[in-house]
């Protein structure tokens, strides 16, 4: 779910930010440009954590635009669905497909074949939700399920799963009636 | 189960190992490397029967569900839930209780071997097994119903789906084998493979008949609303159907693709909307028969604001969401001033508390609001202005705001309720089918492999045409028998201002002059045509199983002119008259020949209508000899087509009515006839010049 690693970015500054409050630049760019960004195969970086100040070298000048270009190096705290792994989400949105849910900035999908089999036929238009057989178990927007990733795919810049309730002590947690985090 | 499918068997190591239990379920999705079981060694017994009766117990018990949160109030759903773990624990252990007997260290994983679905039991075929060693379960391979941003829903594989660039209908391969067509569904676009297509089609064929229902597609711009961003129309908000609401603005960036300013920047326009005559009819009669959907060519929220809008205007709330938030501000603002008036008397005079707070009970709390201020009247030189003020906030009217704010918003509670039961989930916009383009609208999302019970109300047929679907009797390059045209709608009001979304169909009788607005009953129309195929289809349901939409529709086209035998003069250009046998015809051709008339290039005796553009041609000099021949405008095929009826030609002839029809009389009499006509003609002429000079 929650790892830290040491990664580095390139960012250019232009001479006008040139002077006393150049590394505080840096790193408020930083800041600006790369959380919440979903890297490739690292997840979506949450935080920056620390950039070491020994870490900023000297810039490199481009001559065509008189930018500089500097490569920070820095911690950041990242979000990464890993298969198999069991999580807890916020439901989002029921269809009859399957539904969404969300970890933070994390979509996962779960698709009614993923789902118990007293689950599988039970998407109720009306309300939008997925309800089992014995009606024990309503899952709608905003109740908190706990399921297990599958598989996950990186596009558009955000991070889609695939996920299963199927197993034993998955699904529903929390109806969320009340507004309490999951 | 066939047995091609098995891509793997789960076995026991050895012969003495004990299954302790299952880490995943029956039907779930296992990868290779994944622990699924747990095995225990150094078993007591090694007998099979028992290692088979161990691993049915353990699959069948039910999915064992978490421990939910504890909530204050939920005391009874705790002690429900603690009866079932309690129920579930007694059966474990007696199914378990050799094992339970076992030491721990002695449990190993059991490692999964392929990819797929697991499978718990020994399947039907092999009973040998290989190696000797004991088959526990079997792993068979994952159909992949549903892919969706290019993974499996169900075994999280990543799949490549090839990108078509020639729009809808082009059935994709995956693994070679399985063909995936894509399939919108409640705002997302999904592959899906056949077999769950079909699945899917016939769970909603079920739905549907059990039902007795039909399913509706409606197109919204110029069908049921005629909408426009240009502020002029500001001036008619106050009517009672027409709405205001305000969407994001999309710009076109260099590669084509369409982006919306994000909310927060706030580049955002308002756009009026005028709802068509008798849409709250129509959509009352759909709601009782169909299962309604929307098909716009407008963006994700455009389609929502209007279907609330629509949901609005049925249960009769007339504030729209800014009104409503408006009305929210007000309240809030009057509840603010009013308590602040409050605690300034309050503290003011000090003489007058007692007596007045004992009266400020329900009515006579107004009288002692007038009563302070009358008093700070003459106390204060404040200006007078802010006691103006606070007599507007009196109590009476902070709870008649509040009630009037109660009112607003139970009927916005109404109106959200009404458009779930109304379209639910089925709307389908421009922003979900981006991959299509904004000119082709695409059956084949929204059905599958259906459609076959669906009808699709919409201004324009192009963008039907336009997806290449060919089904049944259709020709290519023509909009699918199950649509139903209807009359392209503008307002007169809005006439000249810049449309939203797309041009409005091409209207055949745009020239003629509209007239009132409220006259328009292309939805009335429409509902009659809707309710009669409703029960025609339904009538005989149990003869024909197999009755589709499109073939009731045809049957119920074929009738409106029968016997008829047409001439259409003017209406086709000379370059498209030559018709290649299926290839796409002129839109007038096809009208007529789907309304089950005869359309000859030339007059014959036989005819009975001309449909001309203008008069003066030679085929209507023709026609004009032939008794009882009609020779009418086009709005008459038009009319006859956007209400599956056959029209008055009275009111839509070209020139003067049709001589009567003596059919015995022979030819000669006919030429008589002309001859005195013209001599009359002549006649009268003279006259003319006779007395002018």
């Amino acid at each position: 779910m929650f790892y830290v690693k040491t990664l580095s970015h390139e960012i250019v500054l232009e001479p006008v930010h040139f002077g006393q409050k150049l590394r505080a630049t840096l790193v408020r760019l930083l800041k600006e440009q790369v959380e919440g960004l979903a890297l490739a195969n690292y997840g979506y970086v949450v935080n920056v954590i620390e950039v070491p100040e020994d870490q900023i070298k000297s810039g490199v000048i481009e001559y065509d635009t008189g930018s500089v270009i500097f490569t920070v190096q820095y911690t950041a705290l990242l979000l990464r669905p890993f298969i198999h792994e069991v999580l807890d989400a916020v439901v989002s949105q029921c269809n009859p497909l399957g539904f969404f849910a969300f970890v933070g900035p994390l979509r996962i999908f779960v698709s009614k074949h993923s789902m118990p089999e007293d689950m599988f036929n039970g998407f109720d238009g009306e309300k939008d939700a997925w309800i089992s057989d014995d009606k024990e178990v309503v899952i709608a927007s905003g109740s908190g399920v706990r399921l297990k990733i599958k598989g996950r795919t990186v596009e558009q810049g955000n991070i889609t799963a695939i996920g299963t309730i199927k197993d034993n002590y998955l699904g529903l947690i929390d109806d969320g009636e009340a507004q309490g985090t999951v | 189960m066939t047995t091609e499918n098995i891509v793997g068997f789960v076995e026991l190591p050895s012969a003495t190992d004990k299954l302790y239990c299952w880490k995943v379920r029956d039907g779930s999705s296992v990868r290779v490397g994944e622990t699924i079981g747990l095995i225990s060694k150094n078993a007591n017994e090694s007998a099979a029967d028992l290692i088979m009766s161990n691993v049915v117990v353990s699959a069948v018990k039910s999915h064992k569900r978490p421990k939910r949160r504890m909530r204050p109030g939920d005391t009874a759903v705790a002690a429900s839930e603690e009866t079932k773990t309690a129920d579930s624990i007694t059966t474990n252990s007696a199914a378990e209780s050799a094992s339970t007997s076992e030491s721990k260290q002695d449990l190993c994983p059991l490692i999964c071997r392929a990819d797929g679905i697991l499978r718990i039991g020994s399947p039907l075929s092999t009973t040998e097994g290989q190696n000797s060693a004991v088959v526990i379960g079997y792993i068979v391979k994952c159909l992949h119903p549903t892919v969706i941003e290019g993974l499996c829903a169900v075994c999280g594989k990543s799949m490549e789906l090839p990108t078509s660039n020639n729009g809808a209908y082009s059935p994709e391969k995956i693994d070679g084998s399985v063909n995936m067509s894509r399939v919108t569904v409640a705002g997302l676009t999904v592959a899906i493979s056949e077999s769950e297509g079909q699945r899917m089609a016939e769970e909603d064929a079920e739905r549907l008949r059990s039902q007795r229902k039909l399913s509706l597609v409606l197109d919204l711009d110029h069908t049921l609303v005629h909408a426009t961003n240009d502020v002029r129309a500001q001036q008619y908000l106050h009517r009672e159907d027409v709405r205001s609401l305000v969407l994001p603005i999309i710009t076109v960036s260099g590669n084509g693709q369409e982006q919306t300013m994000p909310k927060n920047n706030l580049w955002i326009q308002q756009h009026f909307v005028k709802l068509r005559p008798h849409v709250k009819e129509f959509l009352e009669m759909a709601l009782s028969l169909y299962e309604v959907g929307v098909y716009t060519a407008g963006t994700r929220e455009y389609a929502e604001q209007i279907t609330m809008m629509l949901a609005r205007h049925l249960v009769g709330a007339t504030r729209d969401q800014t009104d409503l938030e408006h009305l929210r501000y007000q309240v809030q603002s009057a509840e603010s001033e009013y308590a602040r008036h409050e605690a300034k008397s309050g503290g003011d005079i000090d003489q007058v508390n007692d007596a007045d707070h004992a009266d400020e009970v329900g009515n006579q709390a107004a009288e002692t609001t007038e009563g302070k201020s009358r008093k700070r009247k003459r106390v204060t030189f404040t200006a007078s202005k802010t006691d103006e003020k606070t007599d507007r906030v009196t109590a009476e009217k902070v709870t008649e705001m509040k009630q009037e704010l109660e009112g607003a918003e139970r009927l916005e509670v109404e109106a959200q309720e009404m458009r779930q039961k109304l379209f639910g989930s089925r709307v389908v916009s421009r922003t979900d089918v981006g991959d299509l383009g904004r000119d082709v609208k695409s059956l084949k999302r929204v059905f599958p492999c259906g459609g076959t019970m669906a009808v699709v109300v919409d201004d324009r047929e192009d963008v039907w045409a336009n997806a290449g679907e060919v089904t049944g009797a259709t020709r290519k390059g023509e909009p699918p028998e199950n649509l139903l045209l209807v009359r392209p709608y503008h307002w007169q009001n809005f006439v000249g201002y810049a449309d939203v979304n797309n041009a409005a169909g091409f209207d055949l009788t745009r020239s003629e002059n509209e007239g009132d607005d409220e006259s328009d009953e292309q939805l009335l129309w429409t509902s009659d045509i809707l309710k009669r195929l409703h029960t025609r289809f339904y009538d005989n349901i149990s003869e024909d199983k197999d009755k589709t939409v499109a073939d009731v529709l045809r049957s119920m086209r074929q009738e409106v002119l029968l016997g008829g035998s047409l001439v259409l003069s003017g209406l086709i250009p000379l370059h498209k008259q030559k018709v290649e046998s299926n290839g796409p015809r002129p839109a007038v051709l096809r009208y007529a020949e789907s309304l089950g008339a005869k359309v000859l290039p030339n007059v014959t005796s036989d005819t009975t209508h001309v449909v001309a553009a203008k008069d003066g041609t030679d085929k209507i000099l023709a026609a004009r000899q032939i008794p009882g021949c009609f020779v009418v405008k086009a709005s008459w095929l038009m009319e006859c087509v956007w209400t599956v009826k056959r029209r008055d030609e009275e009111k839509h002839l070209l020139g003067p009515s049709p001589r009567s029809n003596p059919a015995n009389l022979p030819a000669n009499d006919s030429d008589d006839d002309d001859d005195d006509y013209d001599d009359d003609l002549a006649a009268e002429l003279e006259n003319e010049m006779l007395n002018d000079d």
